[in-house]
């Protein structure tokens, strides 16, 4: 008799239901229902904020209180707006370089962790972890108190430093997971077909990490995107990054451009998301 | 795949070899109080000389002190307030100036040209002058709130609990309490300050939120009432809503002067020196200075500006006071060693339970 | 299953390997680290410059009733933000995971897609519908629960921030609670059920106790941001509800006192590094128990 996660509704395995689930007693039923109102509500309350985000980049009025009208004006002011245009450019820049840095580095720490043993890898686990463990407002004070020490200037560089400091640990820990499961066993076969373990390593185990390594720089990629209290602390004056940018038009001036660039931010991560989706499952299959 | 990842490691390259090529045109950096010009001067200045013009702004004083004392050596002109520029040359933190490259400094009323924090402009020019005071509402009011008492007295500031806001700013809202309580506000007696800093616990939860930058937005919502905020502000909501208004109260407020200069690394770089000196003189221009008077609603110390300036700013009391008002306005002054002490009462006010 | 590098050749490949990073971290992360812990011990001069005296006197500072205070009310609403994302995000999470297969996908990125927007921008939309005239009293006044004259004041409070601090970590609590729930061995249920009569039963001592390591790295990912939460109270808060996060920032910002903001830092990085030594001490003492 094929076991059920406790409420699962298994279709392909109709016949072979538990005894209990056949029969959908009322109760049943109404555990059903209630479980999926509390679902509907569940997203209602998380796609709420959103909406009402969308809907008011659309509204006449300057402020979000009340709707007087429909127009296209904030989203045609937000196209002329060059400093807009500069932080998006600032933003994707850091965001690209300490990816890819970020990405190199965590998978080779990762590969080394996962697969020798060797004195003091505790220090080294220990010092992976803590970027994860330290809150960004900690992070961001002491950057900022180190390149002021060594005489570093605000910039873009500094930025990009900062993220590839705190992305690397998460890069290497999603990797790491992947090795995990993956296995040796694999690469040991290949040892025994390959002539030297270079080539075992590229053309087995790397494509094997793949999903994780792409899964990593994706995940580096969006943390470094949204970073505004790190970036914050160690930018200077004309390496304004997209997340600052919107924090500023927030704090001083409210309109709802602030709206419309959210809502096309949302737009480009809905189209970006299924597509790094489908890079993973394809990473996956190959 | 592998053309895949190909192709994307190309894009990559391709767009950080573009963003690296551009050339970078002449770009001036300006850290100025938001709103505090109009964004029109900033194409004419572009089209005059070519030099572009980036504006970043902060809130208060002491958020400028941070920045440039964190080494944020990109900014090249700044506008800090009275106090604040005491501070800044003792810190060697502004530049000198060269009046010779500033024909139009001239325009200046000579009653800004020798301020006590700055002798003879030798670091800085004055860029507005004003005061602090209450922003409201006609349609709450039959009378002006004239006296800090609505917002500092617990019985007059429950009428409007939750519909006041007072500025982020420790000069400020501890100026204002000890302005009311007859003493200096730039005190460097604890027991004073100490009392200003129960006078404000005591209306806490009268008080909507600490805002120094939109409070006069949540005036024109509805969101507060009342506004601790500077003159310029509630007058430009008043273009938007005619029944807002400014007025400085009874017992008097905190006059400042807010100063533009050149910050220490612009001024050693011969280069970015030269466009410094160009926007300061630009700004003083008296045409341009009138157009930002008419778009700042603050007064100018422009004194050449004044054909430009629209009669309604010049005759308003609250911009351009009557020497009876003036005569109860006070500048705050630097406060040195005592600062720590302020900064831990605005701690115990802002987590005051 | 790790090796030991036996040839010189194994060697070099692993140092090479481990060096990138290590010099990244050590140079970016562990020697900023030990400036802040060197500056905690320092003094501020007159106009916020650092003054080179060893002295305890920021700890002591810290030690006052108004900076514990503090300290305490961000730890409160961490856990009470911890508490809430459990609350609401584990029962979805289940029943995400009794989903079939199929919808399992879709809803995940149904999940996604408001993570992908900013944090910011979704902390400010919620400023947007709490405020006096915002939606939320809009509707509740359109429902007659509330007075038109005097709608509850939502924003601008302790209430506020953590709402905003639920919404922004709701889904971190999720997904690995989700990833626990789907992992979870079938053949474990199967002997549960056999033995125990009810579903509650199984679920509380079987599907709750195993489920555990998705829970706990859930708390933790909420937990340690809201502790440290910075942008959220700023934004929400109104200046009244500042903390400890708020609290650093202003030290490296407006009070100029680096040496105090320092010991704060360190404090607070003391806390989360003990509280993570409990988890995985916990973790061991669970796994020895098995």
């Amino acid at each position: 008799m094929a076991v059920q996660f406790p409420g699962q509704i298994d279709q392909k395995q109709a016949g072979l239901t538990y005894q209990q689930e056949n029969k959908p007693s009322f109760l049943s039923r109404l555990w059903q229902w209630l479980s999926t109102a509390y679902a509907g509500m569940f997203f209602f309350f998380l796609y709420a904020p959103i909406i009402v985000l969308i809907v008011f980049s659309f509204n006449a009025s300057r402020f979000p209180t009340n709707w007087t009208g429909f127009t296209f004006d904030w989203y045609v002011q937000l196209f002329s707006n060059r400093l807009i245009g500069l932080a998006l450019k600032n933003t994707l820049i850091v965001a690209i370089t300490s990816t890819i840095i970020s990405t190199i580095i965590g998978t080779m720490i990762a590969v080394a962790v996962e697969r020798y043993r060797f004195r003091r890898k505790m220090a080294v686990n220990a010092l992976l972890l803590m970027p994860i463990i330290i809150p960004d407002i900690a992070m961001a004070i002491m950057l900022l108190a180190f390149f002021v020490l060594i005489k570093i200037p605000l910039g873009l560089p500094s930025i990009i430093i900062a993220h590839v400091a705190f992305t690397i640990s998460f890069v290497a820990i999603i990797v790491r997971a992947r090795m995990a499961s993956i296995g040796f066993t694999l690469e040991e076969a290949a040892g025994d077909l390959y002539a030297n373990e270079w080539q075992a390593f590229w053309q087995v185990t790397f494509p094997l990490l793949l999903p994780g390594i792409i899964g990593g720089a994706l995940f580096a990629f969006t943390l470094s995107l949204d970073d505004y209290v790190i970036t914050n602390f160690v930018s200077g004056p004309s390496s304004t990054t997209l997340p600052i940018r919107i924090a500023g038009m927030i704090r001083r001036n409210i309109t709802p451009e602030i709206n419309a660039v959210s809502t096309l931010m949302l737009l480009v991560s809905m189209i970006f998301i299924p597509i790094s989706l489908r890079l993973q499952r394809r990473a996956n299959m190959d | 795949m592998k053309r895949l990842i190909s192709v994307m490691f190309v894009l990559v390259i391709a767009v950080s070899l573009t963003s690296c090529g551009s050339s970078a045109p002449k770009v001036l950096n300006f850290y100025t109080w938001s709103e505090y010009i109009d964004p029109e001067i900033y194409t004419m200045f572009e089209e005059e000389t070519g030099i572009q013009v980036v504006e970043d702004t902060f809130g208060n004083n002491e958020v400028l002190l941070a920045k440039l004392q964190s080494g944020a050596t990109g900014y090249d002109v700044i506008v800090p307030s009275d106090y604040m520029v005491d501070v800044l040359v003792k810190l060697d933190l502004v530049g000198e100036l060269d009046h010779s490259l500033i024909p139009n400094i001239g325009n200046l009323d000579p009653a800004f040209t020798n301020l006590p924090f700055d002798p003879n402009m030798g670091h800085c020019l004055p860029y507005f002058w004003g005061a602090t005071g209450i922003g409201f509402n006609w349609n709450d009011w039959d009378e002006a709130p004239n006296s800090w008492a609505y917002i500092f007295d617990p019985e007059l500031a429950k009428e409007f609990e939750g519909k006041i806001s007072l500025l982020d700013d420790m000069r400020e809202v501890f100026g204002a309490a000890l302005i009311y309580l007859g003493y200096s506000p730039s005190t460097t007696s604890e027991t004073e300050l100490a009392e200003a800093r129960d006078l404000v616990i005591g209306v806490l939860p009268y008080i909507h939120t600490f805002e120094s930058e939109t409070y006069e937005d949540f005036l024109l919502t509805g969101e507060t009432a009342l506004a601790h905020g500077w003159s310029g502000e509630f007058l430009k909501a008043q273009l938007e809503d005619e029944n807002i208004d400014f007025i400085i109260p009874k017992e008097g407020s905190l006059m400042w002067v807010d100063n533009i200069c050149i910050t220490k690394d612009a001024a050693a770089d011969p280069a970015r020196a030269k466009m410094a000196h160009q926007w300061l003189d630009f700004l003083n221009r008296p045409d341009i200075a009138a157009i930002n008077t008419n778009f700042v609603w603050y007064a100018s110390p422009n004194k050449a500006a004044e054909s430009g300036i629209s009669q309604e700013i010049l005759d308003y009391p609250a911009i351009y006071p009557d020497e009876e008002t003036i005569s109860r306005l006070t500048m705050a002054v630097n406060v040195g060693d005592f600062t720590e002490t302020w900064s831990r009462m605005w701690t115990e006010v802002k987590a005051g339970k | 299953m790790s090796i030991e590098p036996r040839t010189k050749r194994e060697l070099l490949i692993k140092n090479i390997l481990l060096s990138p990073a290590l010099f990244w971290l050590i140079v970016f992360f562990m020697i900023p680290l030990i400036i802040i812990l060197v500056y905690s011990f320092t003094d501020r001069g007159t106009y916020g410059n650092i003054v080179w005296t060893f002295q305890i006197d920021n700890y002591i500072r810290f030690a006052d009733p108004l900076y514990i205070g503090i300290f305490w009310r961000s730890f409160l609403i961490a856990i009470l933000t911890t508490v809430i994302c459990f609350l609401i995000g584990y029962p979805l999470a289940y029943w995400m995971a009794s989903q079939p297969a199929h919808r399992q996908n879709t809803l995940m990125l149904l999940m996604m897609i408001p993570y992908w927007t900013n944090y910011i921008v979704r902390t400010y939309a919620w400023r947007t519908i709490l405020t006096r005239e915002g939606i939320l009293n809009q509707v509740l006044i359109a429902l007659n629960l509330v007075s038109v004259e005097n709608p509850p004041i939502l924003l601008f409070n302790n209430q506020a921030v953590i709402i905003g601090l639920v919404y922004v970590s709701v889904v971190a609590m999720v997904l690995p609670c989700y990833a626990s729930l789907t992992g979870l061995d079938k053949s474990l249920l199967e002997a549960a059920q056999d033995l125990y009569a009810n579903r509650v039963r199984t679920f509380l001592y079987v599907t709750l106790p195993l489920t555990m390591p998705g829970i706990v790295a859930g708390c933790i990912l909420v937990f340690v941001p809201s502790l440290g939460a910075y942008v959220t109270p700023d934004m929400l808060g109104g200046g009244k509800a500042d903390m400890i996060g708020n609290l650093i920032a202003q030290q490296f910002g407006e009070a100029s006192d680096w040496p105090f903001g320092s010991a704060i830092s360190v404090v607070l990085m003391f806390v989360m590094l003990f509280g993570t030594l409990l988890y995985f001490r916990g973790l061991r003492s669970e796994e020895t128990q098995r």
